[in-house]
This record gives structure tokens, C-alpha cells and sequence, in this order.
């Protein structure tokens, strides 16, 4: 998903399908908070046996504004990794955020 | 929505807490950007695409019983990057030779074995052609062609620019800056609005 997905239509700004499961598209329902958290909780269940790192990252505290921001780009992220992928609207020429 | 956030919080803490090994669990809660609109950022100005602190600034709880004192708040200043270099120090390994990090290690700090640092920390963003540098309590902020010098710990509402009476620390955090833009990548020349030019801007 984008950085924008809409909380309950899981539509991304430019009201395109926005919610993925790793590439794959995938049609659910649900608050999508609470849908990043329940993921997340998941994966710490499968209690790894390694070290390993769960980043969870909710886009709350977010407005939506559909039709007002650029279209995102989404990029390939570990299987680890939920949420909305950082993108270049999120981060224009910043190095450091 | 906040409510929603906190509670799927309790669950995934709770989830990582039944792991046997939970006592090695090192849990962080930050975000990434200042505030968006309506957000609450008091003291600070600015907002999220701003230099201001309002724009940089985020909170960040760091928690880790038995390893990350607790009830802490300290005064280091610290950038997200140094997530980086701590999640691998907590995990005992190093980064690799070829790749050095940007960020720094904050566990000495979080664990009370270390005084707090100064550091040095650098910001360009394509909106407005901003810059930033922060060292110690002084801040140089360039939005377009202005050029503000300000003291943190004095106005950190940045609202009382120091630049002309101080114009050889302006001089020396410029200079600074770009020393370090020249070691960064180069800007792409065509961002489009709002990465180039956001019209809610402060300035």
C-alpha cells in the first residue's frame, strides 16, 4: 500500500486498489489499522528463531486526501515490513527523513 | 483513529511479550515526519515538508527493560538513522565494512552508561531548497533564498533570527552544510509541486 490508502475503501489517491499482500493485490476488509496490527501480531507469533525485526508502521495520524497528492510509488519491501512503503512524495530530496 | 492505533499497539507488545526470550524484545515507537496538518506540535512551527522543527522533530519512546533505562527522558539529539545503528548493536552485529552507517548507536545513551553527545546533523529538502543544520543548540535554516540562524534552546519556535548577529556562526554552519551536501547525492532537477514548491509554506 501507498502512503495514502484509505482507511476503509483501501484505496490509494488516485483511487486505484491499494492493498497488497507482498505484490500480490488482495481484496479484505477492515480498518486498515487494525489490519497492520493484526498482521504484525501475527508474525510475532511465529516466535522466530533468529533475531529478527517487525516494523510496523501505521499511517495514523493521517488525513486522506484523495485527488490531492501525487500518485505514490510503492517499492519491494521484506516480507517483515508492513505498511505503507516510504516513497518519494513522502521524502522529495530529504536524505534525512 | 488514535485509539485504534494505541490498542493494535497493546496487541502486537503483547504478542512479542509471550515469546520466551521476551526479555531480549527491544521495542521502538517513533514517527517519521513533523506534524501534518491539524496535528498538535506545540511548541514548535512548521510542519511536515518544513525544515522547521515542526517538520523534523518526532517523538520517540525507546523500550527495553533491563537494557534501556526506564522513565528516562534525555536531551540527545539523535535522527532517525541512528535506528539503524542501534537495532544492529541491540542484535550484536556489525554493519558491513563496505556500507558505514550515517546513524550512530544510541544504546550507551539509553542504557545510562554514556553522557549525552553533541552531534552534527544535516537536512536538504526540494521543497523551497531548504537546508538545515543543527549543532548543539544552533540551528542555520535557508528556505529559498533566506537564511535564518537560530538557537533552540533560547526560541524553539524559531521565531528570533540570530543571523546578523552572529554572522560567523552563519557563515561556519553554511560552510558546514555544504561540505556535507557535497558527499550527498544530487538533487533530482525536476521535483514537481509539492516536493518543489509547497504554496502553504511559511515563508
Amino acid at each position: 500500500m501507498g502512503g495514502y490508502t484509505g482507511y476503509y475503501t483501501h484505496l490509494g489517491d488516485g483511487g486505484e486498489h491499494d492493498l497488497y499482500e507482498g505484490e500480490t493485490p488482495v481484496e479484505r476488509q477492515g480498518y486498515v489499522t487494525d489490519m497492520l496490527s493484526e498482521r504484525a501480531v501475527a508474525l510475532a507469533r511465529k516466535r522466530p528463531r533468529r533475531r529478527s525485526r517487525i516494523s510496523s508502521a501505521s499511517i495514523i495520524p493521517r488525513r486522506i486526501g484523495h485527488g490531492r497528492r501525487p500518485q505514490l510509488k510503492r517499492r519491494r519491501g521484506s516480507a517483515r515490513s508492513i505498511g505503507p512503503k516510504s516513497s518519494r512524495a513522502d521524502r522529495p530530496a530529504s536524505m534525512a527523513r | 483513529m488514535m485509539q485504534i492505533l494505541d490498542a493494535g499497539i497493546g496487541r502486537v507488545i503483547a504478542a512479542v511479550q509471550r515469546n520466551p526470550a521476551r526479555h531480549e524484545n527491544f521495542i521502538i515507537f517513533t514517527s517519521d515526519n513533523g506534524g501534518e496538518p491539524f496535528s498538535k506540535i506545540w511548541p514548535f512551527v512548521g510542519r511536515k515538508f518544513d525544515l522547521l522543527e515542526g517538520g523534523i522533530r518526532v517523538p520517540q519512546i525507546c523500550w527495553w527493560p533491563g537494557r534501556v533505562v526506564a522513565g528516562k527522558v534525555t536531551d540527545q539529539v539523535c535522527i532517525t538513522m541512528d535506528l539503524t545503528a542501534t537495532c544492529l548493536a541491540a542484535a550484536g552485529v556489525a554493519a558491513a565494512p563496505a556500507y558505514p552507517l550515517d546513524g550512530r548507536d544510541l544504546l550507551p545513551v539509553l542504557s545510562g552508561q554514556a553522557p549525552t553527545s553533541e552531534r552534527t546533523l544535516y537536512w536538504r529538502m526540494g521543497n523551497r531548497h531548504q537546508r538545515a543544520v543543527r549543532r548543539a543548540h544552533w540551528k542555520y535554516l535557508k528556505v529559498a533564498e533566506r537564511e535564518f540562524l537560530f538557537d533552540l534552546a533560547y526560541d524553539p519556535r524559531e521565531r528570533t533570527n540570530f543571523g546578523r548577529k552572529e554572522p560567523a556562526l552563519l557563515d561556519e554552519l553554511r560552510g558546514l552544510w555544504e561540505i556535507w551536501n557535497r558527499e550527498m547525492l544530487p538533487v533530482p532537477e525536476h521535483l514537481t509541486p509539492p516536493m518543489s514548491n509547497l504554496a502553504e509554506m511559511l515563508w
